[in-house]
Formats: C-alpha cells, sequence, structure tokens
C-alpha cells in the first residue's frame, strides 16, 4: 500500500505562526511518516505572517499546498472546507497547533490498508481500550483525533456539517453519520496525538478565535457543551442517543452536564433554545432530571451570574 | 466602465433548461451585462449542465465555470459567490429568473454614486426601500446588488451562521441596518423578476403546504436532525431577523413575515404549518419565541396556547397513546 495515494492531510489555520511552525516541520520532517502525503493549508487570511511562512514550506516541500481565502471566514466554516474538498480515499484535518507521536503510527497505516474502516482514530480511549460508543463520541469532537473515510462525505453529510458551523463541531456530523451507519471504527492501542488539554472558555471568546467579530446572536449564547450535545442530535438511534448521554461523564447525564454546565450557565441561561433542543430528544424521566439540573443550576450561578455578565 | 465595476456570480445545480434561459437573456445583443464577468459556480450537476457551460465557457470569453468537486448544497454555494466577489460590486443570480433591462441606466448611476446597496426589485417595496420591507424583499437572492467591500469577515461568519437558516445572504443586510447610515438606491421598475419553480413560494395555499415546509436540505440528507428538518421556510426567516440587533427594527421586521398578513394570522399560520407538518416541533416554538419582543411573544404564547389546532394535536396524540397503551396490555 502507498500512504500518499489513501490518506490526505488538512490543516485549517489562523493567526497562530509559532504553533503552525513547530506543527508543519513536525509533518515534515524526515521521521514523519505523513510527509509523503498531500497536505492542504486552509489558510483563513491570517496576518500575522503564518502566509509567508506556508509559502516558505510550500516552496521546500511539493506535497505542500497552500489555499488562502481572501476573507477570514470562521475557524468552522474554514474545517467543513477542507472536508468539501477532499479528495483521496482517507482525509485527516489536523488542528495548527497539534503535536505528534508517531512510535504508535504503524497499526494505523496498517488498519488503513486494510480499507475496512469508516473512522481511525488516532488518540487512545480514555477508558483503557474499552470500546464505549459515548467515550468515541466524545473523542471524536477533537477534530484530529479521526482519520475518516472520504466516500462517507455525501451532500447530506456535508450539509448537516454547515447546518452544525453554528454548534461548533461540524466534522461531528460526519461521526454521526457513521454511527447512523454502524460503520466500523477502529480502536488504537498508541496515542498519536501529544496530550491536548480541551480548554473550558466561554464560547464568545474560543468562537471566534482571536478575531474581533460581532457573532451571530444563536452563535453568542453557544457554549462548547452545548454545541456539543446538540451535535450529536444527529444521532438517528433515539436509544442510542440516551445512551451517549448517560455515559457522557464519569456521573452520567447528570454529572456531565453540572461539570460543564456550570462555568458556561451564564451563557446557556440566556438562550432557551439550547435547552429546548436538548430537552426534547429526551426520554421523559430524564427531561425531568434535566429541567431539574437546570433549576439548580440556576440557584447556584444566580449570584455568580449577576457578577460576571460579560466575559 | 461597467466592466471593472461588476460582476455577477450564477448559482446553478441541475437545471439546465432554466439555465439556458437565463444565460441567453444575460448574453443576450440588447443586455447591458453581456461583457461583464460571469462567475458561474455549478454544484456538481448531473445533468448535461456541465457541458452546456463548457460550450458557452468557450464561445464567450467573459464566462468562467466553477464545478465544487461535490454538491455542497445551495445554500453553502450561496455563501461562495459572496466569498469569490472581487470587483466593487457583486450580483449574485439563481439559475431560474426573469431580466428585463429596461432601467439598467440607474443601476450604473447609483454605482457611480457609490451606493452601499442597489435593490433591482421592487416587488413590495414600490420603490421606498426602506426597512422592514427591503429586509424581507431581499429573502430573495438576485432582488439586490451587494457593495463588495461590506462583505467583511464578520458579515462572511454571520452568513455560514445563517446557512441553516435559508438565507444565508440576510447577513448583509442585517450587517447594513446593524449601521444605519448606509447609502441605498432602489430602481424604479423591475430588472429582475421571480422565475421558475420558486414563483409561488411564499404564497399561503393550505393545500400545498408540504412541498416548501421541507427544507432544501431534507432532499439531500440521510439523516437531519430535527431543529433541521423541521425549519420551514417562515421559521427560518423568523431566525434570520436574530441577526438584526435592535430591538425595535427586528418586531418590525417580524411583522412583514408574511406581506399584506396581520401578526395574528402570520402566527396562526406558523403554529398551523408546524403542527400538520412537523408534529409540533417544540424547537420551531422556541425558534420564534426568541426572536419576538414581549408584546408578540405574548400573542404568540396565547395563540400557541389556545390554537384549536393544537389541542385538537393533543387529544389525537393522547388518544393514540392510550391506544397503544392498551393493545401493549
Amino acid at each position: 500500500m502507498i500512504l500518499s495515494e489513501q490518506l490526505e492531510l488538512f490543516l485549517p489555520t489562523y493567526n497562530r505562526r509559532e504553533h503552525l511552525e513547530r506543527t508543519l516541520s513536525q509533518l515534515t520532517a524526515p521521521e514523519s511518516p505523513v510527509r509523503s502525503c498531500m497536505l492542504t493549508i486552509l489558510d483563513n487570511a491570517s496576518s500575522d505572517g503564518s502566509s509567508e511562512l506556508i509559502e516558505d514550506f510550500a516552496v521546500r516541500f511539493p506535497t505542500i499546498k497552500h489555499i488562502r481565502h481572501a476573507k477570514n471566514i470562521g475557524a468552522n466554516a474554514n474545517i467543513t472546507r477542507a472536508f468539501e474538498l477532499a479528495r483521496a480515499p482517507y482525509v485527516w484535518v489536523i488542528c495548527d497547533d497539534d503535536s505528534f507521536r508517531w512510535e504508535a503510527w504503524e497499526e494505523i497505516e496498517r488498519a488503513l490498508g486494510t480499507q475496512r474502516y469508516d473512522i481511525l482514530l488516532t488518540r487512545k480511549n480514555d477508558l483503557k481500550g474499552t470500546s464505549d460508543i459515548a467515550k468515541i463520541i466524545r473523542q471524536l469532537s477533537f477534530l484530529p483525533a479521526g482519520i475518516y473515510r472520504t466516500s462517507n462525505i455525501s451532500t447530506g453529510v456535508l450539509m448537516n456539517m454547515q447546518a452544525n458551523i453554528i454548534n461548533m463541531f461540524p466534522h461531528l456530523a460526519l461521526s454521526c453519520e457513521v454511527l447512523n451507519k454502524k460503520g466500523n471504527i477502529f480502536l488504537p492501542q498508541g496515542e498519536i496525538m501529544d496530550k491536548c488539554t480541551f480548554d473550558h472558555t466561554p464560547a464568545k471568546i474560543c468562537y471566534t478565535k482571536g478575531y474581533d467579530v460581532v457573532p451571530h446572536p444563536f452563535v453568542q449564547n453557544m457554549s462548547w457543551t452545548v454545541g456539543f450535545l446538540n451535535s450529536i442530535r444527529m444521532i438517528n438511534d433515539p436509544a442510542l442517543y440516551v445512551y451517549i448521554l448517560e455515559h457522557l461523564g464519569r456521573h452520567g447525564f447528570f454529572g456531565y452536564i453540572f461539570s460543564s454546565f456550570r462555568a458556561n450557565y451564564t451563557v446557556y441561561a440566556g438562550n432557551a433554545l439550547n435547552k429546548h433542543f436538548i430537552a426534547d430528544a429526551l426520554p421523559l424521566k430524564q427531561k425531568i432530571k434535566f429541567y431539574l439540573a437546570c433549576f439548580c443550576l440556576r440557584i447556584t450561578t444566580f449570584f455568580s451570574s449577576r457578577k460576571n455578565k460579560s466575559f | 466602465m461597467l466592466k471593472n465595476n461588476l460582476e455577477i456570480i450564477l448559482i446553478t445545480f441541475n437545471r439546465k433548461n432554466f439555465l439556458q434561459k437565463t444565460l441567453s437573456s444575460l448574453l443576450g445583443e440588447h443586455s447591458p451585462v453581456r461583457e461583464i464577468q460571469l462567475t458561474i459556480l455549478d454544484n456538481a450537476s448531473t445533468d448535461g449542465t456541465g457541458e452546456l457551460l463548457r460550450q458557452y465557457a468557450a464561445r464567450y470569453p467573459n464566462i468562467k465555470h466553477i464545478r465544487n468537486p461535490k454538491n455542497i448544497g445551495p445554500n453553502a454555494n450561496i455563501v461562495h459567490a459572496f466569498e469569490l466577489a472581487q470587483k466593487p460590486y457583486v450580483w449574485v443570480l439563481c439559475d431560474d429568473d426573469e431580466y428585463d433591462f429596461s432601467a439598467f441606466e440607474e443601476v450604473v448611476a447609483a454605482m457611480e454614486e457609490k451606493a452601499d446597496l442597489i435593490v433591482v426589485n421592487t416587488e413590495f417595496t414600490q420603490g421606498d426601500a426602506t426597512f422592514p420591507a427591503l429586509y424581507r424583499l431581499l429573502t430573495f437572492l438576485p432582488a439586490a446588488i451587494y457593495k463588495t467591500s461590506h462583505i467583511t469577515s464578520e458579515v462572511l461568519i454571520n452568513m455560514y451562521n445563517n446557512l441553516p437558516n435559508w438565507f444565508p445572504h440576510l447577513a448583509y443586510t442585517a450587517d447594513m441596518i446593524n449601521h444605519n447610515n448606509r447609502h441605498i438606491v432602489s430602481v424604479s421598475s423591475n430588472i429582475v423578476k421571480r422565475g421558475g419553480e420558486e414563483n409561488n413560494e411564499w404564497n399561503d395555499k393550505t393545500e400545498d403546504l408540504s412541498s416548501k415546509t421541507l427544507p432544501l436540505t431534507a432532499k439531500y440528507s440521510p439523516f437531519l436532525p430535527p431543529s433541521q428538518k423541521y425549519k420551514f421556510i417562515e421559521v427560518g426567516y423568523l431566525a434570520s431577523c436574530e441577526l438584526i440587533q435592535d430591538k425595535h427594527l427586528r418586531a418590525q421586521a417580524v411583522r412583514v413575515c408574511q406581506p399584506n398578513k396581520s401578526l395574528c394570522r402570520i402566527f396562526r399560520n406558523i403554529i398551523k404549518q408546524n403542527i400538520r407538518y412537523c408534529q409540533s416541533f417544540k424547537g420551531n416554538y422556541a425558534i420564534v419565541g426568541s426572536v419576538l419582543n414581549t408584546k408578540q411573544k405574548l400573542l404568540f404564547f396565547l395563540q400557541k396556547t389556545f390554537s384549536f389546532y393544537r389541542i385538537r394535536f393533543f387529544f389525537k396524540h393522547l388518544f393514540a397513546s392510550i391506544q397503544k397503551f392498551e393493545e401493549n396490555k
């Protein structure tokens, strides 16, 4: 199997020159197994010299292609663009601030060669290799954690991705589609992505990624948690959906909501819409639990919300 | 002069016959826009549109044909058009409309005046392009010529966020309304007229609502979350109204959702459609509720609660579930 015919890499980036330089030099280093693969860099009209850096790399390495958008189209639209452009049988979209360890790559390459899998995870599962579907989908919310099969990206999936731009996890449309189809998912033993930290800063800051815009009102009231919960609404099977909700956190759905919503409740409470979309899919028992949880959170965060209304 | 100022971007998917008609009227002998750069965004059509466009591109040097590798859906194609615009003014066209260029000189004059928005359809603004009728009018994509310098990143990002709401291009108009010192010019007679399939799109024909209830996405998608599946055109418009920051103006935009109809009537239609075709989807009530101001919200809430259809829907469901329960026993 020739890897470069199987796999294609995309890298959406915006104004993070230092991180990008590290990531790119890692990808193009002699020991990197993916250096022969096509790498397309989707530059969101960066203004800090990233573009020059990418041009520099593109001259040195013929596998690197530089696409610079005329205007900044937002981070999530840029991610969607990567999936639109993908052509090779498998696509791996990485972020500009990742670092890699290649020791465990071999098994992934072998799995790629079998062509059996719809998604190949690049990170070890949190729960010591158990194939818990809830943990997998939570893992997949991290963009580079999955290598996806391109043939699954149909028009419908692309449109779901676009609709999900607002929920900040456009790529989960593809993951949900694979789950709906009951596709094969490969779980590695090793870890390729170096340890990453999930950032709980409020969405308004994260979403715009340092770019000063007035976001769409739905986005203003969006937090990572809500976006994620809205995204997994794309799972077809209600039983599976409820199972995932129950097993998201260490202490069930309640635990997940409490641990993640507490920080974001000030954002979240402003938008009854998000509450509706989540509650609507729940069975009666969980719905009551959910509203109770919201009520409790509202009381506990009442005073703190007064203090920091704006971020 | 006009050549350097205006460009036309046309979006199309699998409508070869309509497209041929549109192109022949745009490139006809008397058309003032026949030498302007015309970019056609073909959404990976499969009915031979590609060959037709190749022929045209060979004959006319000003035609550029861009074919997306995959069908990315109509709304994303619209935003692509706005993204690609480079000349000072851009006119994004659909493939199925009719044109009458008799008033085109006014457009040229407006460009020289450096207008921020040139409205080329006067369907129900009757010449005075003022808010809120303007907002409702511009749901019709080719109804205006947009100024490229105002399509900033902010507007583009909002367009992308507004993709699932049917009318991504309203982000431009909303931005214009939010900065209310912009100069709008309206032509005296229609240059572009609605044609083709979507002629009666918004007409309130109670018999045939099902076709417009389904959003465009439903045609393609293997599975849609209910928030998408049940978002019909009025809900999409109301959700787009959220882009307007000023509360007072937003309330006005809501009022013209269905022109010449009272607010009560609009709400009743929305509730009726939602119950008939969307299983009384709560998300739609939530979307509509979040856009309205307090007074409108109260009205909507009252109508929703005491709607005949909703009560009937409730009892229907109740009886069905009782029946199901007894069968299981």
